[in-house]
């Protein structure tokens, strides 16, 4: 949490100003007591009603004054926290901007995501509590401690002792509480993994009809889970009544101490009265500790785990910021493996791509393809060899060059949430009409196209598309812009066979390198290399004729697909 | 409006009711309890005031009367620490268990609710109200309803006792400290929409964040980043605008609140002394009235706090009683397991009104008949083996198993007939055995290791770490292609008259689809037994090119069907879909 302060800056000055209110609230909350000491001992002893009223408005004032500072408190402290909450939030999203795609897949997804979105907001708002609240607490305490120090010196041990006996029962509780929490936790997660698992397999369990024993397993489940969240009750349920009493068994320590001493005219009745309201006091400001204790712990590890997003080190950038588009060879695997981490996903790779040809690259799930393919998006980096494109090393360039010249379409389909326009403009934002028309047409989505229209509304995810019109509005992004080379990763699963045809000879009638990765033979099947990848290793290149009669697994391929021709 | 919303709660109430009935006798104990610890709590500051008038000045302390105060004060003190304790363990044991039962009557409503109803759901949701909704139940409703009582005892009481002292002041209290209600109100209902303005922006900067973490790497490969940067950058701001407001109108209720209590309490402290210097109260009674005072304005001060929770566990009781109340899928009555005719006639059946899928569809499918079904995708290929295997009831027209209409048949019996292999895997988390075992539970190890052995999986298995007795679950660890070959383990074992094979094999690549598609061919045309009545839908034409009838469908209808030969010769779609596959 400390690490992160850094983005208070700028807010600093409010930052010491919003406790700087508090501790001036709580002194005035701290004179009340001593107030009403003085309106019993001198006005009623007196019979002074004057002396009475001026005394009482006084503490009507300092309500009236504390509100006013208070609220200023509260409103230094939320500017505070929410501008650190932005500024944090702005920070963490720009850094995973930058992070390498394999150090976000390292992270995963969904954890960035809630890196970024609860974990700061339970960050910003320990902020605003630790502003708030949090150093209320030693205020009060210590401030109340003095007023009794001031009053007497020996019941104020009682305070003392009062003090650290609350705390230490409530340490204990906590304690006690947690490991019990953390079980009852668990079961609930059990809750939710039987259900989630029960909905997926809905159909096999109602065609097998084990609906009883699905439930049988449930209510086994949900027993345990009533038995530990109460055992836990058990325990935390005690925080209360054990707090209202050692607070009471102090005030009845100062009832007789204060009763002695004032027998013996050491202390007044108002000055014992003032006493009882100071334990009170502090009292009710310790038994807050326990929530300030469990916020903080909570937010702690959400700090951590945003930190580690902010401290994950970002790459240097190549330097070279223009591809030489008239190389020979666009792209050169020479050795190259990569493991994601163990054993190696692609082993020795090594094939030239030539400006202008296509490359086929087939293989199983499993195979090494994507990984191929990440490799030259610099995605990853190799752990051995060396990848050329355009004639110079792939690690040389920068990012935005590189990536510039390269129409990537990923094998999970990405559609933004937006209109058919904006999500093709990806690419390119100054692509005209006419380009992002022709575009759709060699994807073969005219019929998208014109159902849809360039301004027609894709929905978060592209739930309105289905997978086939997902994938071509993908490759039409790619088609987009001109590029060097094209990555098509596994572009057509999702398209019928002629469609996959109909595309595969639009896009050959396009200028620029391709590379087409596939399962299937008939994506493959016309290019002008072949690669046959299994295991992570080329067992095969060369043409579809050759393969066919060189290669074993393209052989077994073809026959799979073509077994009854 | 308002009203329907406070009837709809009363309702929720009300089913709420038939969970915590079973436990009426803890929570009426736990009332009884809660009512004891209040009014120990009550009379607290009562003991404290009579002990400080006992200390008038030096040499006038009444020591005999102040110990029996502190020991009278040291029994309340022990009474309402066990009675406390007692109460919320009471309310709590009857809010677990009367979750329990809410939650096992969920589950059981979902595990016999229609497969409409989880198809149309989303999962996380349903999951969500069975786990989190639920204990919402436990901590808000039960927690609320104690929470409440004790205050309506305590403001009660102390009204009681300050009356008891002098009328005017308790007057005076009762009218002013109300206003702090007054007070949280109006500041709850001004920061309710910038609430509700925050709740939203941070929707669509959370929507942007994972839009774009989803998305990284086409956002990395198009430069897309400065762009998605700052959109984000201003969602961002103006989240921290509205986010600022919402945050600082909500903290005003505290320091509001204090205000008011404060200023209470000067008024009850000059009335108190007033009246003190008039002889009338005497200055343990101010110490009491001011204790009083604060005792008086807690319950008030948490209220708001109160009520919203126990609101907001309303609605989410709501949400699992809901589920509750899900009408199962109405059953025939004869138990018949097919033996593998089947007859479609005169067939209607839509999701949705609005859009007919099937209509009028006629089908016969004599005993051991392979038929496979082709067709592109949404042309009602699935909605079919959906109908087949009554997980959903056809709009018009009947479905005949042996000549036997399907509608008074129970579900149950039909499925037996059939062995379901889908293009989704399903593993649960146990064993592998239990998992190949499923739908024969009583199954020898022998059986299961033969099932095995026929799907060319019995090797993997054994170099798992523990055989047979591995725990798997649907995660990682094992390949989708071998959570296939143990799905169809399954129905190895159980060996039904009839199958379903919906795109099985679609999820694998090749190779292991070879192997696959052996053990599919072994299950349909056993070597020494009667052939079954098999329906397969593939992707792959190479698969269903032996079918004894082929079934061409478009938009919900059959438009071509006859075998692979009568069809290519037809060359009409089927002819189409089949060169298209394989043209090189």
């Amino acid at each position: 949490m400390f690490k992160l302060l850094r983005f208070i800056k700028g807010h600093t000055a409010q930052a010491i100003a919003a406790p700087l209110c508090k501790l001036i609230e709580a002194i005035a909350e701290l004179a009340v007591p001593m107030i009403i000491a003085a309106v019993i001992d001198v006005g009623i002893a007196d019979g002074d009603k004057s002396y009475v009223v001026k005394y009482c408005s006084l503490i009507a004032i300092l309500a009236v004054g504390g509100f006013l500072i208070s609220v200023t408190g509260q409103y230094l402290a939320s500017k505070v926290a929410l501008g650190f909450g932005t500024r944090v939030r702005n920070a963490v999203f720009a850094h995973i901007n930058k992070l390498p795609v394999s150090e976000c897949d390292r992270i995963g997804g969904a954890s960035l995501v809630t890196r970024l979105t609860g974990d700061v907001v339970n960050c910003q708002n320990a902020l605003n509590m630790t502003l708030r609240l949090v150093l209320r607490i030693p205020f009060v305490v210590i401030g109340a401690f003095v007023m009794s120090m001031i009053i007497d010196p020996m019941l104020s041990l009682m305070f003392l002792a009062m003090v650290v006996v609350l705390s230490a029962t409530i340490a204990c509780v906590l304690r006690l509480t947690m490991p019990r929490v953390k079980r009852a936790q668990k079961n609930l997660d059990e809750i939710s993994r039987q259900t989630s698992q029960s909905l997926t397999g809905a159909r096999v369990i109602r065609a097998f009809s084990k609906q009883a024993s699905a439930k049988a397993d449930f209510d086994a489940a949900a027993e345990t889970t009533a038995h530990t969240n109460f055992a836990a009750m058990r325990i935390s349920t005690l925080l209360t009544p054990l707090t209202f009493a050692v607070v009471n068994l102090a005030i009845i320590a100062v009832l007789w101490f204060g009763g002695v001493k004032i027998n013996t005219d050491r202390l007044s009745q108002g000055e014992v009265v003032a006493l009882i309201n100071y334990l009170n006091q502090a009292f009710f400001v310790i038994v807050n500790v326990g929530n300030v204790f469990s916020v903080f712990t909570r937010s702690s590890a959400c700090a951590a785990r945003v930190n580690e997003i902010l401290e994950t080190p970002v790459p240097e950038d190549g330097a070279i910021t223009e591809i030489n588009a008239d190389a020979p060879h666009v792209l050169e695997f020479k050795d190259v493996s990569f493991a994601y981490d163990g054993d190696y996903d692609v082993r020795d790779v090594s094939f030239t791509l030539d400006a202008g040809q296509t490359l086929g690259i087939i293989g199983g799930t499993g195979s090494g393809k994507t990984t191929l393919v990440a490799l030259i998006e610099r995605f990853y980096t190799p752990d051995k060899g060396e990848i050329y494109f355009c004639g110079e090393k792939l690690s040389d360039y920068a990012e935005r060059a590189l990536r510039g010249g390269i129409g990537y379409v990923p094998q999970r389909t990405a559609v933004l949430e937006g209109t058919l326009s904006e999500n093709l403009k990806i690419a390119d934002p100054d692509a005209s009409e006419q380009r992002q028309i022709a575009a759709m047409e060699t994807a073969q989505a005219s019929e998208l196209l014109s159902s849809l229209g360039l301004d027609g509304h894709i929905f978060a995810g592209g739930k309105n598309l289905s997978g086939g019109q997902r994938q071509r509005v993908n490759i039409a992004r790619a088609l987009t812009r001109d590029n060097i080379l094209y990555l098509f990763d596994d572009a057509t699963s999702a398209l019928d066979y002629k469609t996959e045809r109909d595309f595969i000879s639009a896009v050959n009638r396009i200028s620029g390198a391709k590379i087409f990765v596939s399962q299937r033979i008939s994506a493959v099947s016309g290019c002008d290399n072949i690669i046959v990848l299994d295991g992570g290793k080329i067992v095969g290149c060369g043409k579809h004729a050759e393969l066919k009669a060189s290669c074993p697994l393209y052989k077994e391929f073809c026959d799979s697909q073509q077994k009854s021709k | 409006m308002k009203n329907t919303k406070a009837q709809k709660q009363a309702g929720t109430m009300r089913r709420l009711m038939k969970y915590l009935l079973p436990h009426a006798w803890l929570l009426a104990l736990a009332f009884v309890c809660a009512a004891i610890s209040s009014v120990g709590m009550l009379f607290t500051p009562v003991v404290i005031g009579d002990a400080v008038d006992c200390m008038l000045a030096a040499g006038k302390v009444d020591f005999e009367r102040l110990t029996a105060l502190i020991i009278a004060l040291a029994v309340i003190i022990c009474a309402v620490m066990l009675f406390q304790w007692l109460m919320n363990l009471l309310a709590q044991r009857a809010a677990h268990y009367a979750v329990k039962g809410a939650r096992k009557d969920g589950f059981s409503a979902l595990t016999d609710a229609p497969l409409g109803y989880i198809d149309s759901h989303s999962h996380g949701d349903l999951t969500a109200r069975l786990s989190v909704d639920a204990d919402q139940i436990a901590d808000g409703i039960v927690q609320g309803a104690t929470q409440i009582f004790t205050g309506v005892v305590t403001i009660v009481g102390t009204l009681v006792l300050m009356i008891r002292i002098n009328l005017w002041i308790a007057v005076a209290v009762a009218a002013l400290t109300p206003l702090s209600l007054l007070v949280s109100f109006l500041v709850a209902r001004g920061s309710h929409k910038y609430f509700t303005r925050q709740t939203h922006v941070r929707g669509e900067l959370y929507d942007c964040a994972e839009e774009t973490i989803k998305n990284r790497a086409l956002i990395a490969a198009y430069g897309y980043a400065p762009r998605a940067q700052a959109e984000f950058g201003q969602k961002n701001e103006t989240l921290r605008k509205c986010g600022f407001k919402a945050t600082f109108y909500s903290s005003l209720v505290n320091p509001s609140t204090r205000l008011i209590n404060s200023l209470v309490y000067a008024v009850a402290a000059v009335m108190g002394t007033v009246y003190a210097i008039d002889g009338t109260v005497s200055v343990g009674d101010i110490t009491k009235l001011l204790l009083f005072a604060n005792q008086f304005a807690r319950p008030l001060n948490e209220i708001t706090g109160v009520i919203t929770e126990f609101q907001t566990s309303l609605a989410a009781a709501k949400r699992i009683l809901d589920l509750t109340e899900i009408a199962p899928q109405d059953d025939g009555g004869k138990a018949l397991v097919p033996c593998g005719d089947v007859a479609i006639r005169a067939l209607d059946f839509s999701y949705v009104p609005e859009k007919p899928l099937i209509q009028n569809l006629n089908l016969d499918v004599p005993q051991g008949t392979m038929v496979a079904i082709v067709g592109r995708t949404g042309c009602g290929k699935t909605t079919l083996i959906n109908l087949l295997m009554r997980f959903y009831d056809p709009t018009a027209g009947e479905l005949l198993f042996d000549g036997e209409n399907a509608a008074e048949l129970t579900r149950s019996g039909v499925r037996k007939g059939f062995g379901m292999v889908l293009q989704d895997t399903w593993i649960f988390k146990g064993s592998v055995r239990n998992n190949i075992a499923y739908g024969k539970p009583d199954a020898t190890d022998a059986e299961v290791k033969a099932a095995a052995a026929a799907c060319e999986i019995d090797g993997f298995i054994e170099r798992m770490p523990d055989g047979y007795d591995t725990i798997i679950d649907d995660g990682d660890g094992i390949s989708q292609g071998q959570k296939q070959l143990i799905n169809i383990a399954r129905i190895m074992l159980t060996d039904p008259p009839m199958l379903i094979l919906d795109e099985a094999t679609s999820n694998i690549d090749t190779r292991t689809e070879q192997r696959v598609q052996s053990a599919f061919d072994k299950l349909l045309r056993p070597a020494n037994g009667k052939k079954k009545t098999g329906f397969v839908v593939a992707h792959r034409l190479s698969t269903i090119v032996n079918a004894d009838v082929i079934l061409v469908m478009d938009k919900g209808n059959i438009i071509e069907r006859g075998t692979h030969k009568e069809l290519l010769a037809k060359g009409g779609a089927y002819a189409e879909l089949y060169s298209a596959q394989f043209a090189s």
